[in-house]
């Protein structure tokens, strides 16, 4: 007996010693253990809408189905049955979504297969029927093997308009049912219009099933904010069909037009051609229709560039409007050959008249007097050679050879007063000419206005100054210049009836592997209006333009037929009709 | 009816029992702290679709008052009584351990034909097996009085005797309870006064017995090498039994020393038989070391009181009892924490008074009322 109770004291002593080590001495690395019963899954959130700044919906997620198949099942569970076969399965699916039922039998014929798309953003018409048919109890209807996924799609129910601004989404790598915004807006604004999943994590047994006590733990989804833009949709539209009616007429294998208040920055319309739709974007290869040529693409300004030479120049004191030059038509700087378009010599040309003539040898005048150290200095001071901070992704810098580069030799001041030998975004070069509109302050081009958040906080993007570049008096002087000049041509394709504006026009060979050649050209007009208080800035862009090359023949009409309808959307007042 | 007079009818009652104190608390406690951890541990059926209180804690709570009222009786009815029945009783259970082979297996989980099914009761005569057994030892014993000092008794007869009834449980298979039985009825043999040297002869029969049962089944090696595994430090093996002493030795550490609090712990979702061999995982989540401490010091205590109560019996029969029924019960339920805590590989062995399972609580109950008759006896004796 004794030893019978020493055996039983020393068992329960081994086992009592085991417990204290687990409950205590190993309390807290052992219970740990229950982490690996804890799951989480993330709730997509929803994704917010990109509205133009009226309100309307430029882009939208919408809940769809995905129909799904496991042809394994199909082909077990028609086994059995007379009257079922996976080609009744497949011709069922063909008739209630419109499919090729080969395609489908063909997807369907694979036993060994568990997963097969069968079609994607399905409606909630068919994918209600296709819902019953799967519940039918009919041997012969029923669709067996089926099911139905929910997806998102997102929407843009504009089609093209507006694409680039837009940009588009794909699919997202962290959640398999949510996307990611790839490219413009979409992608610039990704974080606030994706929102934050939601967290669901709580216990489970040993089957993986959710238990009814432990940790249970609910993080709502924080939905994405609706993005509200500057871009207005009736803008947007008239500058879409006008650049695709410019192309047309002057045969043109591209074009951008920009559209800005240059007060504010804020831009009002943006395209491109050529261009897609965003809500097809996975029948797109990687081509240009992609590009964003407004931010992506860089192009040598031409002679809108002399704007910017001017514009330093009186900023200076070096000039007046009314100082004079006699450089020859045809010219040595540095070394090097220069001549005007029209190759023609002006004796005591104005300054106006540089402009009025958008002559290359006046410009060099000018660039001269400024000086090499001066000159690239404004060029900086206009925004060019840095991104201007545009949303959107890929937005270039320009290439500015400035004095200082090793490259730099003495003619390229001279080339680069006209707008040669240098590269610019159109969005440069409309904030640039929108500093010259906006009594000298360069402003940051803005897409986006608002934010709203899915609680319904608002917050505005406010406009930024980014420094002011030229003196008020200089600015106003200089737009004074550009309308007495445009008064002084012949024909100005780009002048309104009612409206007073200013521009300049720009045509700029196209250089390839650094050889211009002759017969492809860039031509430009920027301008802006109404001039009492410029609220409209326009920058049109036409790529190798068949018909005709010169800017002011190509690029300034489309100017008009965008602004006049533009001022009159906009109620800006005529002035004095009789003038 | 025997036509005395003069007595009131009060007189001719049997006089409520004078009963071991700690023993009486015991019966009451034990069965009543298992119906309500059956319900705690029963939680995860909901899970399966039935109701929070399923059929389960309500028989559960049937049985104990069934066991408790049989263990008062039995403690107040003289044993001597009907311990001569035992061992025709015993013949009769021997035989149903065949029949319990012929069916097919009716209770989920286990290829064990081990249960009989009546509806929705279940029955499992290796339980009561034991009841009869130890009291067949205790009445043949008693009665071989000083022949048992030869082998031909003690090993012949009553040895040969536990042989057959641990080969008819070995059959079912039960390795547990088996083993339970070598223990208990090893004890009582060597209590009657049997030579050691007889004794130990029969250790290695018993091993190769047991390395033969072992090797019929498969998954009982499969479990020797999860807790070798285990012992040795290695990673439990997840997909076997590895895995039970995995979930307990996370619900201890869960638990720590208070526990989470009756019916907080989620582990029971987790380890297999949570009502049944591993309530005791439940207690410790729950209830932490407080409450497997004290279920072990219970036990322990239990052990003791009963070699007492045979120390002080000098009735060889009471004696035997005494010494069978705490070793049978203190044995069963060491082992069933040695297994939850993975200091021995699993056997499917009940925790007494508190696990599932009316047949197991039925069969300890009876033996605590017969013990606390043999206390009462045994004290009686020393009173006069």
């Amino acid at each position: 007996m004794v030893l019978m109770l020493t055996g039983a004291i020393a068992s329960a002593g081994v086992i009592g010693y085991r417990l204290y080590d687990w409950h205590v001495t190993k309390a807290t690395q052992l219970s740990k253990g229950t982490s690996a019963f804890l799951t989480r899954h993330e709730i997509d959130p929803r994704r917010g809408s990109i509205l133009d700044r009226t309100g309307d919906v430029l882009a939208i997620s919408r809940g769809t189905t995905r129909v799904i198949a496991d042809p394994q099942k199909t082909n077990e569970e028609t086994k059995g049955i007379k009257k079922a076969s996976i080609f009744t399965v497949a011709q069922q699916l063909a008739d209630l979504l419109n499919l090729d039922a080969g395609t489908i039998v063909e997807k369907l014929g694979n036993p060994e297969a568990r997963y097969a798309e069968i079609a994607r953003e399905v409606l909630d018409e068919p994918a209600g029927r296709i819902q019953r048919a799967i519940n039918s109890k009919d041997e012969e209807t029923k669709l067996y093997g089926i099911r139905l996924e929910a997806d998102k799609k997102r929407v843009y129910p504009n089609q093209e308009l507006a694409a680039h601004v837009l940009g588009f989404v794909g699919e997202s790598a962290a959640r398999p049912n949510d996307v990611v915004g790839q490219a413009g807006i979409e992608a610039y604004y990704d974080d606030h219009l994706g929102g934050q999943p939601g967290l669901v994590s709580s216990d489970i047994d040993k089957e993986g099933r959710r238990i009814p006590i432990g940790r249970h733990s609910m993080q709502q989804p924080r939905h994405g904010s609706d993005v509200t833009l500057a871009i207005d949709r009736t803008i947007q539209h008239i500058i879409e069909q006008e650049l695709t009616n410019a192309l047309k007429k002057y045969d043109a294998a591209a074009g951008s037009i920009v559209v800005t208040n240059p007060t504010t920055g804020e831009v009002l319309g943006l395209a491109n051609r050529p261009t897609f739709d965003p809500g097809l974007i996975h029948q797109y290869p990687l081509g240009p229709e992609l590009n964003n040529r407004v931010t992506g693409r860089m192009y040598e300004p031409g002679s809108t560039f002399k704007l910017i030479t001017m514009a330093a120049a009186l900023n200076e004191n070096l000039i007046t409007p009314d100082s004079t030059h006699n450089n020859p038509g045809e010219m040595e700087y540095g070394g090097q050959e220069f001549k005007n378009w029209d190759q023609k010599t002006y004796p005591n040309q104005t300054m106006i008249g540089v402009l009025q003539h958008s002559s290359n040898t006046g410009s060099i005048f000018v660039a001269d007097k400024i000086g090499e150290q001066k000159f690239y200095q404004y060029v900086n001071r206009f925004g060019f050679g840095e991104p201007t901070g545009v949303e959107g992704v890929g937005e270039e810098s320009g290439i500015i050879r400035g004095y200082g580069d090793p490259n730099w030799y003495r003619p390229d001041l001279a080339s680069n007063s006209f707008g040669q030998g240098i590269m610019v975004t159109p969005i440069q070069m409309a904030a640039a000419i929108g500093a010259i509109a906006n009594d000298g302050i360069l402003m940051t081009p803005r897409i986006a206005s608002t934010i709203t958040h899915a609680d319904g906080r608002r917050e505005p993007l406010d406009p930024s100054a980014v420094r002011r570049v030229i003196r008020k008096e200089t600015a106003q002087t200089l737009v004074q210049m550009m309308e007495a000049a445009e008064q002084r041509v012949g024909v100005n394709l780009a002048r309104i009836p009612g409206y007073r504006t200013a521009g300049k026009t720009g045509t700029a060979q196209i250089a390839e592997q650094g050889q211009y050649r002759d017969q492809d050209v860039i031509a430009s007009y920027v301008g802006f209006g109404p001039l009492e208080r410029p609220q409209v800035l326009a920058l049109v862009i036409i790529e190798k333009p068949q018909k005709e090359s010169y800017g002011a023949l190509v690029a300034s009409p489309t100017f008009a037929e965008i602004m006049r309808p533009i001022f009159s959307y906009l109620k800006i007042p005529q002035r004095d009709p009789t003038t | 009816m025997n036509g005395a007079t003069g007595f009131s009818w009060a007189d001719r009652l049997p006089r409520w029992p004078t009963h071991d104190p700690f023993l009486l608390v015991l019966t009451f406690v034990l069965p009543l702290s298992g119906v309500v951890l059956v319900a705690s541990a029963q939680i995860p059926s909901v899970l399966s679709g039935t109701s929070l209180f399923d059929s389960t804690t309500v028989f559960q709570m049937i049985y104990a008052i069934i066991g408790v009222t049989a263990a008062l009786v039995l403690s107040a009815v003289d044993y001597h009584k009907y311990i001569r029945l035992a061992p025709f009783a015993l013949a009769i259970l021997a035989i149903a351990l065949v029949v319990v082979l012929i069916p097919e297996p009716c209770v989920e989980r286990t290829d064990a034909k081990r249960w009989f099914c009546v509806g929705q009761i279940t029955v499992q005569p290796s339980e009561f097996v034991k009841l009869a057994m130890i009291m067949a030892v205790a009445v043949l014993a008693q009665r071989f009085g000083t022949n048992i000092y030869s082998w031909q008794f003690s090993i012949g007869r009553l040895g040969g005797l536990v042989a057959i009834i641990i080969f008819l449980v070995l059959l079912q298979p039960d390795l547990g309870t088996a083993a339970t039985l070598l223990v208990s009825g090893f004890a009582m043999i060597m209590t009657a006064g049997a030579r050691w040297r007889h004794l130990a002869s029969t250790l290695p029969i018993a091993a190769v017995v047991g390395i033969i049962s072992l090797n019929r089944y498969e998954y009982q090696w499969v479990r020797i090498k999860a807790f070798f595994n285990t012992l040795t430090g290695g990673e439990p093996d997840r997909l076997t039994t590895g895995w039970q002493a995995t979930q307990a030795q996370i619900a201890m550490g869960a638990g720590g020393v208070t526990g989470r609090g009756f019916g907080q712990g989620t582990q029971k979702f987790r380890v297999s038989i949570p009502a049944s061999d591993d309530i005791f995982a439940v207690i410790g989540e729950e209830f932490g070391l407080v409450g497997t401490g004290l279920v072990l010091v219970l036990f322990l205590a239990l052990f003791v009181r009963g070699i007492q109560i045979a120390a002080s019996s000098e009735d060889v029969l009471g004696r035997l009892l005494a010494v069978g029924i705490v070793t049978q019960i203190t044995l069963q339920a060491f082992v069933n924490m040695a297994v939850v805590t993975g200091l021995f590989p699993a056997t499917g062995m009940p925790l007494p008074f508190i696990s599932r399972g009316g047949s197991s609580l039925l069969v300890s109950l009876a033996l605590m009322g017969i013990l606390m008759n043999v206390a009462r006896h045994a004290k009686l004796k020393r009173q006069t």
